[in-house]
């Protein structure tokens, strides 16, 4: 009963979609406030209206109900609670719902905000419009294609259970924090559009949608780290990235909102580049629409399953509608979007985000080729050829490298222009940092070139970015008399975006240490011949001594496990550290085998062992042993980015600061007659 | 890393075999410096691969055929343990690691390689990023060129006027932003 409401709900939250858009472009044209209004209420009313079909689904998960079949595929009477809870996005119909709930919270957040205050109320229909229409289209694949609703006419007595590996925490906050950060970029897509349609030359629209940016940009970045989290604690890869289609498709949305956040500063200081934010912002969102498509459609898994999928060709059809639609929304504004200023100087901030942008682009590009290459190659030839890792890392590498170069120069740059020697004045602390740096690594054994360059390279850019927070404080503390900690602190507030941005690029480097000592120096083997009960084997500077197998009860019921158990001594002095439990999970009800590691070693350098196979009753087994150097660091980098992204979007800035040219230019712009 | 250092034994390995003996000499001179050097490099990873460890190594290389996106050592099938024992049985009759991958190539196609091949087929894959980046980088320095080259004398005449401008200029920003 509460489920079939739940489904009216639904219904009439894709009519409400329907009708804001509609009535908010007619409001605006007629220039009937009433109308627009109607249509505003009508878009946030689909956020209660779908959080009631999500609701009724869950009512049906925790009850039990497989009359419902979504309910008989992702849960059985063995599955607690909180999986039945997260079940609502345990498979393909659920999560489509899921994603309309969290793109219809984003988009009631932003039909809530006072629109007159914030002064861009000529936007608001034309937000609503695009709002309405893309939250529209979900909500039409979830009720006629992915319907979650659609009932048995002869109930199971029980379901299928939630597929195994979702059952990881990583897993369940994954997928909702990857749709908060794709549906969160929704919110700067639509006000771009608006600022479009409206033929406005001003930047209102990316000041309007600058905290939606970076607070979709900050869930899409957790959506990531949780996913690779996830891929290392579950998957058994031995590390973090397997550069696997459904990783990468986020990743090319990251890659490219990235650049997005830098260039767009460059239209508020300056008001250059109006063309470039357009665009990128444009790519942002279809990039995001292409990788919903991509994994939305099964194209991942198989090539032939696309053709086969329901969903697949309505995704690509919306998109070359999006793309079109764009191109045709871009191409003819091209005159409004005309450069304020001209570019002084190559060697100025503007130049060198330039510089970055392409380089960002450069590297989306080749994540995006590596991982639509089978598709192509099959196209073309007929043989689908897979890209693996190798391929990526060669080419993916350099260019991220690269990035963090930039990221150690860009900061000194000043806007317009800088001059040669000012800046190289700023780099001769760091630099001699780094030479330390590089120097002890070598003395202690690290002599291949290639990664002592790059952790020169990131001792470098950690200590320019600490630079720029010195010398703020300290160019407060001279002419604001104050102490360290309260400059430090003042000098946050003052200036969120930059200091917050900063302490996004030291996470930055501290994920690329990690990425660093896990590409150049992490290693993994196996063990065979198997080795026998209580026999030992050693693994870089640890010995392992197997002390048997056993079924250990599964944690749902519904496994079989078998665990085996290895003591972890030091190769050295023969200290014993650590006794780890590797285990694998076999679940005959989906005929999936799981094989989960276990984790010892020290906090720079990880163990991470697999139990491979095992005879005999586990008389012997063998072992896939993964050393991982300072992988940690990925996460702790990755911790940073976030805390740092947060800094970004805490409070939004009260006050522009007074007498930037871009404020004076603004102020003017405002007074000029809008056309 | 590895991969080139297994290329660069491989290339000397097959030197020794079809070389004068006293080049010879020179090249296991040649080897013994590397693999003191490479041993340096990778202290931990220093001992000797155990037979079938090589099969592991080499396993890693290729993709498997059941397993979607996971290379054949990480693959847990039935399908993947033949495949595993093909390669085996031919390093066992003394076949070489390239030799090996060669055979699965030319059986089964460039498809069962982790890493495409950097010609053939596969050549527009690799030139791809490349092209891109150099494409990109010369748009935006042609964008640059032209839009900078006027105020060039401008940037010039006024670079290195003050103190230390950088420092002024940060000290400016702070004032202004109280």
């Amino acid at each position: 009963m509460f489920t079939d409401l739940g489904h009216l709900a639904v219904i009439f939250a894709f009519v409400a979609c329907l009708y804001a858009a509609v009535v908010s472009p007619l409001g605006a044209q007629r220039n009937d406030d009433r109308l627009v209004q109607s249509g505003r209420i009508a878009t946030l009313m689909t956020f209660p209206l779908i959080l009631i079909g999500c609701l009724g689904l869950w009512y049906a998960l925790l009850t039990h109900d497989f009359g419902v079949q979504y309910v008989a595929s992702v849960s059985s009477l063995a599955t607690p609670v909180f999986f039945r809870i997260t079940a609502l996005w345990g498979s393909q119909n659920g999560s489509i719902l899921f994603w309309c709930l969290i793109m219809s919270a984003f988009v009631a957040a932003a039909m809530l905000r006072d629109w007159d205050a914030a002064g861009d109320k000529p936007l608001l229909p034309y937000v609503t419009m695009t709002m309405a229409l893309v939250l529209g289209f979900f909500l039409f694949l979830q009720l006629f294609l992915t319907n979650a609703f659609v009932r048995y006419d002869f109930p199971p007595q029980d379901g299928r259970g939630l597929n195994p590996l979702l059952r990881h925490p990583g897993m369940i906050i994954h997928p909702p924090m990857l749709y908060a950060g794709y549906t969160g970029l929704l919110v700067p897509f639509a006000f771009c559009v608006a600022s479009l349609i409206t033929r406005r030359s001003d930047d209102l629209w990316l000041r309007s949608s600058r905290r939606w940016t970076l607070v979709g940009w900050a869930f899409l970045t957790a959506g990531l780290l949780l996913g690779g989290r996830w891929a290392h604690d579950v998957l058994g890869w031995g590390g973090y990235w397997g550069w696997d289609p459904s990783e990468n498709k986020p990743l090319i949305t990251w890659l490219i909102a990235t650049p997005f956040l830098h260039s767009a500063m460059i239209q508020e200081r300056r008001g250059m580049f109006k063309n470039w934010n357009v665009f990128l912002m444009m790519l942002t969102f279809a990039s995001m629409f292409f990788g919903t498509a991509f994994i939305r459609s099964g194209l991942l898994t198989s090539v032939h399953a696309f053709a086969a999928s329901d969903i697949g060709p309505y995704f690509m059809g919306a998109m070359i509608v999006i793309l079109v639609a764009c191109a045709v929304l871009w191409l003819t504004r091209l005159d409004v979007l005309r450069s304020e200023n001209k570019l002084d100087s190559a060697f100025s901030r503007e130049g060198i985000f330039l510089i970055q942008n392409v380089l960002f682009l450069s590297t989306a590009f080749t994540v995006f080729i590596g991982t639509i290459f089978p598709i192509l190659s099959e196209a073309i030839s007929g043989t689908k050829i897979t890209v693996g890792p190798p391929f990526f890392d060669q080419t993916v590498g350099p260019q991220l490298a690269a990035l963090v170069a930039l990221m150690g120069v860009a900061p000194l740059l000043a806007w317009s222009k800088s001059s040669v020697a000012a800046v190289g004045r700023q780099m001769v602390v760091p630099l001699v940092f780094a030479l330390v740096v590089v120097a002890v690594l070598f003395l202690s054994g690290a002599t291949q070139p290639v990664p002592l360059l790059l952790f020169g390279l990131c001792a470098y850019t950690l200590a320019q970015t600490l630079m720029e927070y010195v010398r703020g404080v300290r160019a407060r503390m001279r002419s604001m008399n104050e102490s360290a900690p309260l400059a430090l602190i003042r000098l946050a507030q003052k200036n969120q975006q930059r200091y917050g941005g900063y302490l996004v690029h030291i996470g930055v480097v501290l994920m690329a240490i990690g990425v660093i000592g896990k590409g150049f120096y992490g290693y993994d083997t196996i063990t065979t011949p198997a080795v026998k009960l209580n026999e030992s084997f050693t693994v870089g500077d640890y010995t392992f001594t197997y002390r048997g197998i056993r079924p250990v009860p599964c944690e749902f019921n519904d496994c079989q496990t078998m665990q085996a158990m290895l003591l972890v001594t030091s190769a050295k002095d023969g200290r014993v550290l650590d006794a780890i439990f590797p285990h694998r999970d076999h679940y005959p009800e989906q005929q999936h085998t799981a094989t989960i590691p276990a984790i010892s070693g020290t906090f720079n350098t990880e163990v991470y062992v697999l139990l491979a196979a095992w005879e005999d009753g586990g008389a012997t087994a063998s072992f896939q042993v993964f050393i991982n150097p300072l992988i940690n660091w990925v996460w702790i980098g990755g911790i940073v980015m976030l805390l740092g992204s947060i800094v970004c979007f805490w409070k939004a800035p009260e006050r522009e600061p007074v007498a930037s040219p871009a404020v004076v230019r603004r102020t003017i712009g405002a007074g000029a007659p809008a056309r | 890393m590895l991969r080139l250092a297994s290329h660069i034994l491989f290339l000397l390995h097959q030197l020794i075999r079809e070389s004068h003996p006293r080049s010879r000499t020179l090249c296991f001179t040649g080897l013994a410096l590397a693999l003191i050097v490479l041993g340096i490099g990778r202290p931990t990873a220093a001992q000797l691969p155990a037979p079938d460890e090589a099969t592991y190594r080499i396993a890693k290389q290729l993709n498997c055929p059941t397993c979607a996106g996971r290379n054949l050592a990480d693959c847990p099938t039935e399908t993947c343990a033949q495949w595993k024992a093909e390669i085996k049985a031919q390093l066992d009759a003394g076949k070489s690691a390239q030799e090996v991958l060669d055979y699965f190539q030319a059986r089964f196609g460039t498809t069962v390689l982790q890493e495409p091949p950097k010609t053939g087929v596969t050549a527009p894959l690799w030139a791809a990023p490349v092209g891109a980046a150099l494409v990109f980088l010369v748009a935006a320095g042609v964008v640059m060129w032209r839009t900078a080259g006027r105020n060039r004398a401008v940037s010039l005449a006024s670079a290195g006027r003050s103190e230390d401008p950088f420092v002024a200029a940060l000290e400016d920003e702070v004032r202004r932003d109280e």
